[in-house]
């Protein structure tokens, strides 16, 4: 694909339709490769059923406001807790149905644990690759950054700050991503450092391609396997923290039906509607599963080496 | 061996150095400062409130008051709690023992199951047990712990009425070593949870590997059975670099207890990090965040040790 910068090569028209020799080139590297990654992945069965579980919690967040049987806010003053015809969930203390604000409380946990992946990935991204790439002092300042914040349980600090400044939904993404970065900035270091010393980026810079090309186009394509793999994890992780959060009376506001909050309302009517209390740590269970599994099948099908 | 924990011991320093900052740091954070209790109180005029500040040295420029803080560190004077009075070292003190006793015995009950489970794993690879204990490790590793905790309660508290659903002891009667037990068992499972999946899971994976190597052929070959071969030659080295695991995985249970203690209303350490996050008791937090910083880095340097100790082809020289 980085042949797009050369001249179209002419054609003679009345020739069968030759493939371009350019884009052949492409194809005959990349094709195979793709499908047998995927048939890899594939061939791990819990990895794949996870997938299929995590894209239905997906879908069921994004169109959370659609299917919800009832407003997940709107509080009914005759409480019936118990699951019945019209609640098939029961209601919660304030008489809030329970699957409704179970719904959009798919949409608040994984949207929180998938920005909070993102921040840690673009914190984690520019931190290593500068660190791997420049290498010398800046890079032993950054990994003795990584030092230092690593030398602290993470979730101590997360709720130190949140007690302090107080979290939203917004704050709470950014909090997480800022604490969970370390790993993804040791690897993406790890990986540009053997990178870098390869020929073909040797040949790159010989063409004289500037450095955030060589960068984005040569090296972090290659280094994208184990950072992917990584991600998955820390989806997994932030999932895990905000819930804890929540849980602790440290996260977004207690109204606000994460699945972390609703555990939290559900503890003051334990023994009368245990349901309240299964529900959401079912599902908070059963994604963080497949979140591991999914970064399971992945490992597996970007390191054949691996053995299981 | 000495001149490499020399070696490390001085590689540590400058960061221990900086984990004091972040923590003073921490203090600094604290809305309005050490004295905002004091504002609104009708008592005190805004020119007191400037001499108590000139006495405890406020008014000094931050890397001074760095200065005398880390001073103090070193002496023990780690502060006062600003909920109790009490000098924060007291406080963490008085609740070591509890937390030890909940750490300890989750730690225990993981290494007691985590071996076992690892080794059988490994010796019939890919068989139903195989399959079903790594299924099940994963699902052990994902749960939520404080989720884990509010089921268990509900299960075998609630429902079954075996155990008590939290605390230490029962209250008002005296104590009695199976009372203490009785609460004990459920917080310590739950904590253990976690690490009985990892442990077992890495211990799998590296008996798998020891497994295959050519002097187990040969002990094998000399007759041994293989029950020998399997604990003595290949478990021994097979444990080695899981000391290293667990060596590191000790903040993790310490991270682990805050929430156990908080969902079982353990009087530990946890629970003192817990009651000073919602008091905003900033000397309290910093003294835990502290300690929970210099443990990481001292497990870390265990671990190192630790795998040198044990595996002879370390060399430190």
């Amino acid at each position: 694909m980085a042949m797009t910068d050369l001249p179209p090569v002419t054609v003679d028209s009345t020739a069968a339709p030759a493939p371009p020799p350019s884009l052949d080139l492409d194809a005959g590297e990349l094709a195979p490769r793709r499908p047998r990654l995927w048939q890899r992945f594939a061939r791990h069965r819990l990895a794949m059923a996870s997938l299929c579980v995590i894209a239905a919690l997906a879908v069921i967040a994004i169109i959370a406001p659609l299917i919800t049987p009832y407003d997940p806010y709107a509080q009914n003053f005759d409480p019936t807790l118990l699951p019945s015809g019209a609640h098939w969930l029961g209601t919660d203390e304030l008489g809030r149905d329970e699957l409704s604000r179970v719904i959009l409380g798919a949409r608040i946990s994984l949207s929180i644990s998938f920005g909070a992946t993102v921040v840690a990935l673009v914190v984690g991204l520019l931190i290593g690759t500068t660190a791997g790439y420049l290498g010398g002092l800046v890079d032993n300042l950054l990994m003795r950054l990584v030092d230092l914040v690593l030398a602290f349980p993470a979730l101590f600090l997360i709720l130190i700050v949140a007690v302090t400044l107080g979290v939203g939904v917004v704050t709470i993404i950014f909090l997480i991503g800022f604490f969970n970065w370390m790993y993804l900035a040791r690897l993406s270091r790890a990986e540009f450092l053997q990178i870098r010393e390869l020929e073909y980026i040797q040949a790159a810079r010989a063409v004289g391609a500037p450095t955030g090309r060589i960068i984005w186009r040569h090296i972090l394509p290659n280094a994208m396997g184990p950072i992917i793999v990584s991600s998955t994890f820390i989806l997994a992780a932030a999932l895990y923290i905000e819930a804890v959060l929540d849980f602790l009376g440290f996260g977004i506001s207690p109204d606000i039906p994460s699945w972390g909050n609703l555990l939290t309302t559900a503890q003051d009517t334990f023994a009368d509607a245990p349901q309240l209390a299964i529900v959401p740590g079912v599902l908070l269970t059963l994604a963080i599963l497949c979140m591991n599994f999914i970064g399971d099948g992945l490992r597996d099908a970007i390191d054949p080496r691996h053995v299981r | 061996m000495t001149r490499y924990l020399t070696q490390r011991l001085v590689q540590l320093l400058p960061l221990l150095l900086l984990t004091t900052l972040v923590s003073f740091a921490v203090m600094q954070l604290s809305p309005g400062g050490p004295l905002s209790a004091y504002e609104h109180s009708p008592s005190i005029t805004a020119a007191q409130l400037k001499v108590i500040s000139h006495d405890l040295g406020l008014d000094q420029p931050a890397p001074v008051q760095y200065w005398r803080w880390l001073s103090g560190l070193v002496h023990g004077q780690w502060g006062y709690s600003l909920q109790s009075g009490e000098p924060v070292t007291t406080l963490i003190l008085e609740r070591l023992g509890n937390t030890l006793e909940l750490v300890g015995t989750a730690f225990i009950i993981s290494l007691l199951i985590a071996i076992p489970l690892g080794v059988l794993s490994s010796v019939r690879q890919y068989s139903l047990f195989d399959y079903l204990a790594t299924f099940l490790s994963f699902v052990a590793y994902s749960i939520p712990v404080f989720w884990a905790g509010l089921m268990a309660q509900l299960l075998f508290s609630v429902k079954l009425g075996w155990l008590p659903v939290a605390g230490m002891y029962a209250e008002g009667v005296p104590w009695t070593l199976s009372d203490a037990l009785k609460h004990l068992v459920l917080p310590a499972m739950v904590l253990g949870l976690g690490l009985i999946a990892g442990w077992s899971r890495y211990l799998r994976s590296s008996m798998l590997e020891v497994l295959q190597v050519d002097y187990l052929r040969t002990a094998r070959a000399k007759g041994l059975t293989n029950s020998t071969v399997v604990l003595k030659h290949a478990l021994r080295n097979a444990v080695v670099p899981l000391v290293t695991v667990i060596a590191l995985d000790i903040p993790l249970l310490f991270t682990g207890a805050l929430v156990v203690e908080v969902v079982f209303s353990w009087p530990g350490e946890g629970r003192l990090f817990y009651d000073a996050l919602q008091n905003r008791d900033y000397p309290v937090l910093m003294g835990v965040l502290l300690i929970s910083a210099f443990l990481i880095l001292f497990s870390n340097l265990a671990a190192d040790l630790l795998y040198g100790l044990l595996n002879p082809r370390v060399r430190y020289d």
